[in-house]
């Protein structure tokens, strides 16, 4: 009986998409996991791009939820790694098509098959967010250093406080070590001090996300990208084991830097 | 004199800003603060008050804020500005 | 005609009606009609479900039977597989002409020819009965002969799909991006295969 894990952040924009993929890529490529990733933003899909699927889809998830197909059928195998699976959204329909215990059905049956359901939540806190974490068991959290992120992630953590989540974990996306450094943008002490939840991991501001994004294959795979290192780490401590934070290069302020700091000079970098 | 603009530097560091803007926020979102909410205090404080003391109804100022505790540590805070005009004496109420 | 040209089961859960592949309509309309008139109190408040050999029934058929159905008290189910959708036949004399371009998540379907002056990009869906005709680029999924018309193509200025069907096939581009194409191709079933071919070959 596998684990249904829902990701999700409120604020648009801030790496749902990109850390579903990485995170089950991750998970069946070095956990040995059978995962199948599940998006649910139906209207505006998006992981089948990131995972370059997006030619195989015949069938999509509001086809199983309304039996218009068997679930194996809308299923889909990704082209490198074995024990992964995508289950589209539909595109061409609108949140509505689908409800909540609809999704949880589907949910249920797809932990009879997998170790590992990613749930790739829509943004907002309206029904696509509703029928997300339907069927969820745990939930991920995503927000980058930014004041309105942090607010919609603080929303979220309500919103799944109250629905009976315990524990939801935090990923920290698109850290800028140098800008933290500066002091121009919050620390990860600054985001746990005020969420106070459990940090996952913190994936660092990294131009190979971009890349990787724009080749249709997730960056956990890249053993030279610091973020596909972050989300390896991420992975690891998913499957139990207890990984320290990685350093983000100088993310404290190096002696020099303090100088500066001390003579109240910009630091720049 | 401020030193530090002329080194082109703000005094508080951007992230700072960021995390007391913050922390004021989500004291308003957690405790669903509404202005509704915030008119609901000022008529019991207004009704509770007037036991003891004339006040200038109009002149209430009841906001969300934060005050510093410390010298480093701000808190999100209550506080309430209300103008008083008369003390009642004690033996008339 | 050997056969019926309608088959009349009694099932668990009521009846079920099914209309072989080239039966003549008015023949099956008597058929059942005398059928039931045979037992009109027996078959009174029974469920009907409707399957057609041929795929489809035509919506005026359809209607037909719902109504010949609904006077002696019964009623018609919604077909319970797509492949038993009601459908009319498809119709080449049809066409549908868009000027704009299709956009991510907008769905065309149309019974018919679809021609569109623009272009279809990825995330949109394009489903004809007939032929699909783009004036433009056809960047998304483009779906001819939805109902099983294997003669239907699909062609386009550009055409890079993400992905092409004609009637039950359904073909994706290849995963190594060559060059594409700076002409127009169309593309066909041969052998139950999508080919393409530039458009400047055919007359």
């Amino acid at each position: 009986m596998g684990e249904v894990i829902v990701i999700t952040s409120g604020k648009g924009g801030v790496g749902k998409t990109t850390t579903t993929a990485n995170l089950g890529t991750g998970l069946a490529l070095y956990g040995n996991k059978k995962v199948v990733l599940v998006d649910a933003d139906i209207g505006l899909r998006n992981l089948d791009v990131v995972m370059g699927l997006e030619n195989r889809i015949v069938y999509d998830l509001v086809d199983v939820a309304n039996g218009m197909c068997r679930l194996k059928q809308a299923l889909i195998k990704d082209k490198r790694f074995e024990n992964l699976y995508l289950m589209p959204a539909a595109q061409t329909k609108d949140k509505t098509a689908v409800t909540p215990e609809q999704m949880k059905k589907l949910c249920e049956d797809l932990k009879q098959e997998f170790d590992y359901v990613l749930v790739d939540s829509p943004a907002g806190i309206e029904q696509g967010f509703k029928n997300a974490v339907a069927g969820a068991d745990k939930a991920i959290i995503v927000t980058t250093p930014e004041v309105s992120a942090v607010r919609d992630a603080d929303r979220i953590v309500g919103l799944l406080e109250a629905s009976g989540f315990e524990e939801p974990k935090l990923v920290i996306n698109r850290l800028r070590p140098d800008m933290v450094r500066r002091g121009d943008m919050m620390d990860i002490d600054d985001m746990i001090d005020i969420l106070a939840i459990e940090l996952l991991g913190v994936v660092p501001e990294d131009e190979k996300i971009v890349i990787s994004t724009n080749r249709g294959e997730p960056a956990v795979a890249d053993e030279s990208s610091k973020a596909g290192k972050a989300y390896r780490n991420m992975v690891s401590r998913l499957l139990g084991q207890d990984v320290p934070l990685m350093t983000m290069e100088n993310v404290e302020p190096s002696f020099f830097d303090k100088l500066r700091m001390f003579f109240g000079l910009k630091a720049r970098t | 004199m401020d030193f530090l603009k002329i080194f082109g530097r703000e005094s508080v560091a951007s992230k700072d800003i960021a995390k007391e803007r913050l922390r004021l926020i989500l004291v308003h979102d957690r405790a669903n603060v509404s202005p509704k909410f915030l008119e609901m205090i000022k008529s019991q404080l207004i009704d509770m008050i007037s036991n003891y003391m004339e006040i200038d109804e109009d002149g209430l100022e009841l906001k969300m804020t934060r005050i510093d505790k410390d010298k480093n540590v701000t808190v999100p805070a209550l506080v309430a500005n209300i103008p008083i005009k008369k003390v009642k004496h004690l033996s008339r109420i | 005609m050997g056969n019926k040209p309608v088959i009349i089961k009694g099932t668990k859960d009521g009846i079920t009606i099914i209309l072989e592949e080239n039966s003549n309509f008015e023949d099956v309309e008597k058929i059942i009609y005398e059928k039931l008139q045979s037992g009109r109190n027996f078959f009174a408040g029974g469920k009907v479900y409707l399957k057609s050999k041929k795929g489809f029934v035509s919506e005026e058929e359809y209607k037909k039977l719902q109504e010949i159905l609904t006077n002696f008290g019964m009623s018609l189910q919604e077909a319970d597989s797509p492949k038993t959708l009601i459908f009319p036949k498809p119709n080449r004399s049809r066409v549908l002409l868009l000027k704009r371009t299709v956009r991510s998540g907008q769905k065309i379907s149309y019974r018919g020819t679809v021609v569109i002056l623009g272009d279809a990009n990825p995330g949109s869906e394009i489903v004809a009965t007939g032929d699909i005709l783009v004036m433009g680029a056809l960047r998304g999924m483009a779906h001819a002969g939805a109902e099983g018309d294997v003669s239907a193509i699909v062609a386009a200025f550009r055409l890079k799909p993400t992905q092409l069907r004609i009637a039950e096939i359904i073909s994706r581009p290849p995963e190594d991006k060559e060059d594409l194409p700076q002409f127009p191709e169309i593309a066909r079933l041969k052998d139950n295969i999508i080919v393409i071919e530039p458009y400047n070959t055919l007359k």
